[in-house]
């Protein structure tokens, strides 16, 4: 099927794979694959695990700066033609109905998308049939 | 034990989670880690209510166990 995309195509889809390694890479390190590590950051008890707002904090505050120096200094990305940004900046009821489902989501299984997707390779039927799934449904 | 769940608790999960995500249009990678470094208004208010009801829930399931593998 690949044979019949444009040349830009293709090369869209090979960006696109290798940053997503990037990224699956930078997951698993960080241990967003394993459903108990992400409780254990949720659930505030006894034995509550903090180390994952280390893992967004160095995240969000690293992305601050490589953001603001390609908005601001380059401009222009390397590999597209130009940056899509998003401009909605209107909070509604959806937004805060839809963040609302997906904490308990995310409370209740552990699982973001990303991880979700992620641990395809290591097949398990709750994970990779019931939870995918439903999550494609939603 | 920590992120015990059955199989009807994995499909209850997996759908808010999709429906969620449709719905606010990110998820953690999308409002958490690139429109919070962006200081986009909608992000802060999306992650700022995910992450408090998701600390809220994890946090009643785990003083109250429910939808657990047996």
């Amino acid at each position: 099927m690949i044979i019949f995309l444009e040349k830009k195509d293709k090369l869209d889809i090979v960006i696109g794979f290798v940053t997503g390694v990037i990224f699956a890479i930078g997951l698993g390190f960080g241990g967003m694959f394993r459903r108990s590590k992400i409780i254990g950051f949720l659930a505030l008890g006894n034995d509550w695990d903090p180390s994952l707002m280390f893992l967004l904090g160095f995240a969000v505050g690293l992305n601050m700066l490589t953001f603001y120096i390609i908005q601001n200094k380059i401009k222009k990305p390397l590999l597209a033609a130009k940056l899509q940004i998003p401009a909605n900046k209107t909070v509604d009821f959806r937004l805060i109905f839809g963040s609302a489902l997906f904490g308990l989501g995310w409370g209740l299984g552990g699982l973001c998308p990303g991880p979700g997707m992620s641990l395809l390779p290591i097949f398990s039927i709750e994970v990779s049939i019931v939870w995918l799934g439903c999550l494609a449904i939603g | 034990m920590v992120g015990n769940l059955d199989i009807v608790g994995f499909g209850i999960a997996g759908y808010l989670t999709g429906a969620g995500t449709k719905l606010s249009n990110g998820c953690t990678s999308g409002h958490g880690v690139c429109g919070l470094p962006r200081f986009a208004i909608r992000s802060w208010v999306s992650v700022g209510t995910f992450l408090l009801v998701a600390i809220g829930l994890a946090t009643l399931k785990y003083h109250e166990p429910f939808l657990d593998a047996t």
